[in-house]
C-alpha cells in the first residue's frame, strides 16, 4: 500500500450527504485530507484545494459526465476515481472513456477504494517521474548536440585513440582533411608511417595519465604538410582506468612560417654576414691578383685573378640573392624561353662540380621539349640547388662505389617535368617531411636551410609541385613539375593578407 | 733570409691571398687549413708571426692559441687575429692586432712590418 507521509488532500464528490460523510471517515483514517462537496460546489472546490484525487459519486449519469469532463478540462492533472451502481460495468468503462481515472462499484468496499487510490497516486508518482525524466533527455539531448557542435566544429584536429593506437572517433575537421580513419592507426594516417612515432604523445599519457605536448609535421590525404601543435589527455573509464587518450591538434603552420619568417631574418644575416665576410676578402685575393698580373703584364696571372674574381661574385651573388629572396617577396621575371636551352644551362652549372668530385652527371633530353612560360632566374636557381644537393649527398655517400646524378627532362602538352635522381645515401621519412621546412638543413654547418625552402616556394609560385621519392640506402629522385603556361599565382604577402582576411582578422 | 709567417685559416682562397701579399712584401709563408694541424706546423715551420683566423671546422682559433701561449718555445710568437667575426678583438685579448674580414691590405702590411721589424 501507498505510505502517505504527508496529508494528500482529496475531494469527494457525491449528492448523497450521508455517503459523502462515511467516505470522508474512510479516506481520513488512511491519512487523507478530504473535502466534501456536491455536484455544484465540485468545480469550486477542486479550483481551490487543488487535489491530486478525487472520488466522484455517481447518482445522474448525464449529470456526472459533463462534471467529470469539465474537471478534466479545467483541472487536467486531478486524478478521479468514478462511483457507479452495483453491475453497471458499461457505465464504468464509459467514464473510463471520458478520463477517469478507475471506477469503483457502490457500494464500494474500504479494500478497492484503497487500492484504487494508490494506483491512482502510483501512476501521478510516475507520471512526475516520466516529466522529469523528459526534461532531463531534452537537457541531456541539447548538451549532447552542443558537444557533438563543439567536437566537429573546433578548428582543430580531435581525435580520439584506443590503447593499440586506432582511431576510434575523429571530428569533423580531422575527417575532411584526413579522410574517413576510424579504425586506423594515428601514425598511418597522421604521418604516413608504419611504425609508431617516437616519443609519441599518446603513449606517454597511456603511461602516466598526464597531459603531453609535442610540434608535428603531418602530411593531409591531399599531400598537403601542416605543422601542428599536438596536445593530449587521458580518457579514463568508470574504474578510473585509462582506456583512451584524446589528442588536439592545433594548425600552427601559418603562425609557424609568419614567426619564422620575422624572428629569423635577423638569424639568417647574422648567419651569413660571417660566409660574406670571407668571401669579399677572398673577392680581394683575386683582384690583388688581376692587378698584379696586368702591372706585370702576366696574362696566366690575370687569367687567374679573373677567375677568381669570378668565382667570388658568383657566390656573393647567390647569398645575396637568397637574402634578397628571403626578406621580401620579389615579382617573378617570367619570360618564354627553349627547355632544352635553359636544361643545358643548368646542367652546365652543376656538371662541373659532380665531374671533380668522381660523380657520373648524365643529361637526358627526350624529343621535342618546346618552350614554356617561367622566370628563368629563380627556376634555375632552384634546380641547381637540388642539383647539388645529389651531387654533395653522392659525396657523402661512402657505401657505394660509383655514383651518379641524372637529369632528366619530360615534356608533355601542359607540363614540363624535370627529374633529378642520385644513387647516394637516400633520405628517411622524417627528413622527408622537414625537408623544404625553413631553416631546416642536413648538412651541418654546410647547410643554410634555405636552399630547399627557397627552391619549394618559387615552383609553388609558379603553379608547380615537387615530388620526392627516396629508399634509404638506394638513392633520391626529386620531380618538378611546372606548368607550361604561367597563371599568376597569389605571393606570399597576399596571401597572408587574405588568410588573415578570411579570420576576422585576428591571425 | 726573409721572415716566415704561418696562415691559419680554411678557406683556401684566403689563405692564397694572404700568401700573395706576404710574399710580395718580401716575406716567406707556411699555411695551416686548421687549428688542429696548426701546432705541428709551428714546430716545424719555426714562423716568425702568426696570421689566424677564429672560425675553423675543426677546432677554434683561440683554443689554438691557449695552447701555442703555453709552449715554452713557441708561446711568445706575435698573433694577428683575421675573421669575418666582428668582435674578435675581444677573442685574443694578446693578439697584436685583430682585422675583420675583409680587411684593408696596406694596414694588415703596416703592422706585419711594425711587428717584425
Amino acid at each position: 500500500m501507498h505510505d502517505i507521509v504527508i496529508s494528500e488532500s482529496i475531494v469527494i464528490i457525491t449528492q448523497d450527504p450521508e455517503h459523502g460523510r462515511v467516505l470522508a471517515h474512510i479516506l481520513n483514517e488512511y491519512g487523507y485530507q478530504p473535502s466534501n462537496c456536491d455536484y455544484d460546489d465540485a468545480l469550486v472546490t477542486v479550483g481551490v484545494v487543488r487535489p491530486r484525487l478525487a472520488v466522484l459519486g455517481i447518482c445522474d449519469c448525464k449529470l456526472g459526465h459533463d462534471l467529470l469532463r469539465q474537471i478534466r478540462k479545467g483541472y487536467p492533472e486531478v486524478r478521479v476515481i468514478v462511483l457507479v451502481p452495483d453491475g453497471e460495468y458499461d457505465l464504468g468503462l464509459d467514464f473510463l472513456s471520458d478520463g477517469a481515472s478507475d471506477f469503483l462499484f457502490k457500494p464500494v468496499s474500504e479494500r478497492a477504494l484503497r487500492l484504487a487510490l494508490d494506483r491512482a497516486l502510483t501512476f501521478l508518482d510516475l507520471e512526475r517521474e516520466n516529466v522529469l525524466l523528459k526534461e532531463k533527455g531534452k537537457i541531456l539531448e541539447s548538451s549532447h548536440q552542443l558537444c557533438r557542435q563543439l567536437f566537429d566544429e573546433v578548428p582543430c584536429y580531435i581525435s580520439v585513440q584506443n590503447k593499440d593506437r586506432r582511431i576510434v572517433r575523429a571530428n569533423r575537421q580531422f575527417k575532411l582533411d584526413f579522410g574517413s580513419c576510424l579504425g586506423e592507426r594515428c601514425y598511418e594516417i597522421y604521418k604516413h608511417r608504419t611504425h609508431p612515432c617516437p616519443q609519441c604523445p599518446v603513449e606517454e599519457t597511456f603511461r602516466d595519465g598526464m597531459v603531453h605536448q609535442t610540434e608535428e609535421v603531418v602530411t593531409t590525404r591531399g599531400g598537403q604538410q601542416k605543422i601542428v601543435l599536438t596536445l593530449t589527455a587521458p580518457l579514463r573509464d568508470e574504474n578510473g582506468e585509462i582506456n583512451e587518450v584524446m589528442e588536439l591538434a592545433t594548425d600552427i603552420s601559418q603562425i609557424r612560417e609568419l614567426q619564422d619568417r620575422l624572428t629569423s631574418l635577423g638569424l639568417f644575416i647574422g648567419s651569413i654576414s660571417h660566409g660574406v665576410r670571407g668571401m669579399l676578402t677572398a673577392l680581394d685575393g683575386g683582384l690583388y691578383r688581376l692587378e698584379k698580373g696586368i702591372q706585370n703584364k702576366d696574362l696566366d696571372l690575370v687569367a687567374n685573378g679573373a677567375e677568381r674574381v669570378k668565382l667570388m661574385i658568383s657566390r656573393i651573388r647567390n647569398s645575396v640573392l637568397e637574402m634578397l629572396y628571403y626578406s621580401k617577396d620579389r615579382d617573378l621575371n617570367i619570360q618564354f624561353i627553349d627547355v632544352r636551352s635553359f636544361g643545358e644551362g643548368v646542367a652546365n652549372f652543376v656538371e662541373p662540380k659532380a665531374t671533380k668530385h668522381d660523380v657520373r652527371f648524365q643529361k637526358e633530353f627526350h624529343g621535342e621539349l618546346g618552350r614554356f612560360e617561367i622566370d628563368p632566374e629563380v627556376i634555375s636557381a632552384g634546380l641547381v640547388n637540388i642539383l647539388e644537393n645529389a651531387v654533395d649527398a653522392c659525396i657523402e655517400d661512402e657505401a657505394k662505389e660509383r655514383h651518379v646524378v641524372s637529369f632528366l627532362i619530360e615534356g608533355s602538352k601542359d607540363k614540363v617535368s624535370f627529374v633529378i635522381r642520385d644513387n647516394g645515401p637516400g633520405i628517411d621519412r622524417s627528413t622527408q617531411e622537414k625537408m623544404f621546412s625553413l631553416f631546416f638543413s642536413s648538412k651541418g654547418s654546410k647547410g643554410t636551410g634555405l636552399g630547399l625552402y627557397i627552391a619549394n616556394d618559387v615552383v609553388h609560385q609558379h603553379g608547380g609541385q615537387i615530388h620526392v621519392d627516396s629508399s634509404p640506402g638506394e638513392g633520391t629522385e626529386f620531380r618538378v613539375d611546372l606548368p607550361r603556361k604561367h597563371v599568376r599565382l597569389e605571393t606570399r604577402a597576399e596571401n597572408a593578407h587574405n588568410e588573415s582576411a578570411k579570420s576576422g582578422g585576428n591571425g | 733570409m726573409g721572415k716566415k709567417i704561418l696562415i691559419i685559416d680554411d678557406d683556401p682562397n684566403i689563405v692564397t691571398y694572404l700568401e700573395d701579399i706576404f710574399q710580395d712584401a718580401g716575406y716567406a709563408t707556411c699555411k695551416a687549413a686548421d687549428g688542429a694541424d696548426a701546432l705541428a706546423v709551428v714546430k716545424e715551420e719555426k714562423p716568425d708571426l702568426i696570421t689566424l683566423d677564429l672560425e675553423m671546422p675543426k677546432e677554434w682559433g683561440p683554443r689554438f692559441y691557449r695552447e701555442l701561449s703555453q709552449d715554452d718555445e713557441y708561446g711568445k710568437i706575435p698573433v694577428i687575429v683575421i675573421s669575418g667575426l666582428s668582435g674578435n678583438k675581444y677573442a685574443i685579448q694578446k693578439a697584436v692586432a685583430s682585422f675583420t674580414k675583409p680587411f684593408d691590405r696596406e694596414e694588415l702590411l703596416k703592422v706585419v712590418k711594425e711587428t717584425l721589424g
